[in-house]
């Protein structure tokens, strides 16, 4: 079922009509992936708080963790254009009624593109405001039918060393691997995002498919992704194998619980200005209402 | 042996180079062409310069050593451009990235070992920086003051644990400036322990010849 989150940013606030207007245009020309309709739940909504303002484009696609094109911010932007995201399917079993493989253009017509504005915040300290577009994971798991036993999904990225060179180093364990409970993976706030901007997902960003799971540290949100797999068991994640200690399965923001290396109470929205001020960091990442429902009697300094 | 490898060049032209990235990044800073995120390119971009011009430091002693060739003249320059981007790095994080939150300061200083080793660094450089100067000599003497100077090592020590822990996982980059900061105290020290040696050596012959 999608648009069951109205996000309270929409792109229509923060973009003179006139790039509004071009940004559609150029959205329809390479509208290879998205849908065409994506403006068409545009609200009148709240005006965002200058500091939600989204990122622009170029800060969105030239400031990137992704580990596989190397460990540097810019490394994603100069290196993942050799990646081959064309044909690409996503397979999805496990615990799962009807496993299949789906192609990207079948997993498109099935699915419907909307657009989410959602904060990003990094372990790291820093965070973004990105409009995806995407649909709901809730949406493809309800095609494939989730079994009653499944209570975790694991997620993986391709694994493809010689066009992602950084799988050729051992600083992570590859394929990368990422997991969610099942009932977070079904929260409305869950998506698998195919463009960001009217745009089809630059390989950096985790082209052509990738979960954005908003109120958890970004690490979480699994890049390219090609499977998607229902368990019983809590799935093994890659950070959380490499160090334990710093990155827990559960990685929801919360600035009352510190990581090991950096105190998590504020973050630096991502700008060109050097003044730029330091922000409190919101439980949750600011969905609070959202999500606070999933993790009740939950210790959150202890499975953090 | 080989000590005729002379360089002319006064050491005044190594600060006026060394300062050319600083002023460099200022400009840079100020007219943004720093990317995505000034704040974090500037810091990084300092303290990398920093553990460059301090391995340079360290490098000047190994390299009479083993070459003969004696760049000892510019050791003073090199400390302290490698103090002032250490500095630099310093005030940048400071100013703009943690904004003078200065509970946070505190509390990351003391609780998180990889800016609590870059902060011990920089104290252990500060009293170097400080006495780099003949007057300092001259009233230190130079036995205390080249005992003061000992700081280098843990400094470098630091430093270079500093560089490797930064980074979320082990990177070549970081790990080979640590490893050469090492390798470069094992030289000294094996430089140091033959110097003992020949001046026991040499005290023993005196003993005897004085029997």
């Amino acid at each position: 079922m999608a648009y069951r989150y109205k996000s309270d940013l929409s792109l229509k606030d923060v973009l003179p009509e006139t790039i509004f207007l071009n940004r559609r245009q150029l959205c329809l020309g390479a509208g290879a992936f998205l849908s065409g309709n994506i403006w068409g739940q545009a609200k009148a909504a709240v005006s965002p708080a200058p500091n939600e303002k989204p990122n622009s484009f170029e800060q969105i696609t030239n400031y990137n963790n992704y580990y596989e094109f190397g460990t540097g911010k810019g490394d994603p932007a100069k290196y993942a254009g050799a990646l081959q995201t064309k044909p690409w399917s996503i397979k999805i079993d496990g615990l799962v009624d009807k496993p299949m493989t789906l192609s990207m253009p079948d997993l498109l017509k099935k699915m419907v593109i909307e657009e989410r504005i959602y904060r990003f915040r990094c372990v790291e300290g820093w965070s973004m405001v990105v409009p995806w577009n995407g649909f709901e994971l809730a949406d493809l798991l309800k095609v494939v039918g989730v079994k009653s036993e499944a209570k975790y999904v694991s997620f993986e990225t391709l694994l493809r060393p010689d066009e992602m060179w950084g799988q050729k180093r051992n600083y992570l364990e590859w394929p990368y691997r990422e997991g969610l409970r099942l009932d977070e993976a079904l929260n409305p706030l869950t998506i698998l995002a195919t463009g960001l901007y009217n745009k089809r997902l630059p390989n950096q960003n985790g082209a052509p498919v990738r979960l954005v799971v908003p109120w958890k540290y970004g690490f979480k949100s699994i890049k390219s992704i090609v499977r998607i797999t229902l368990m019983k068991e809590q799935p093994q994640t890659s950070w959380s194998t490499a160090n334990p200690r710093e990155y827990g399965f559960y990685s929801n923001v919360n600035p009352n619980v510190d990581h090991p290396r950096w105190s998590q109470a504020t973050e630096r929205r991502i700008s060109t200005s050097f003044v730029a001020k330091r922000q409190p960091t919101l439980l949750f990442n600011g969905y609070e209402k959202e999500v606070s429902d999933l993790y009740q009697g939950m210790d959150l300094a202890k499975l953090y | 042996m080989l000590n005729k490898i002379q360089i002319n060049v006064t050491p005044k032209v190594l600060y006026a180079i060394g300062v050319l990235p600083l002023v460099y990044l200022f400009f840079s800073a100020f007219f943004g062409s720093l990317g995505v995120d000034p704040v974090k390119k500037l810091e990084h971009e300092l303290g990398g310069l920093a553990i460059k011009f301090l391995i340079a430091t360290l490098m000047i002693s190994p390299i009479r050593a083993l070459f003969s060739i004696n760049l000892i003249k510019y050791r003073r320059a090199l400390g302290l451009l490698a103090f002032l981007y250490a500095l630099c790095h310093f005030v940048v994080w400071i100013l703009f990235d943690i904004q003078l939150l200065w509970g946070e300061l505190i509390k990351d200083v003391i609780k998180r070992p990889f800016i609590s080793f870059g902060f011990l660094s920089l104290l252990g450089l500060l009293p170097l920086a400080i006495t780099s100067n003949f007057i300092s000599i001259k009233k230190l003497g130079i036995v205390n003051w080249q005992r003061l100077h000992v700081l280098v090592y843990p400094a470098g020590f630091f430093a270079g644990t500093h560089y490797v822990m930064v980074k979320k996982v082990w990177e070549g980059e970081a790990l080979i400036y640590l490893i050469m900061i090492l390798g470069l105290f094992a030289v000294r020290f094996v430089i140091w322990r033959k110097r003992v040696a020949s001046q026991i050596n040499k005290a023993n012959k005196v003993s005897k010849t004085s029997l």
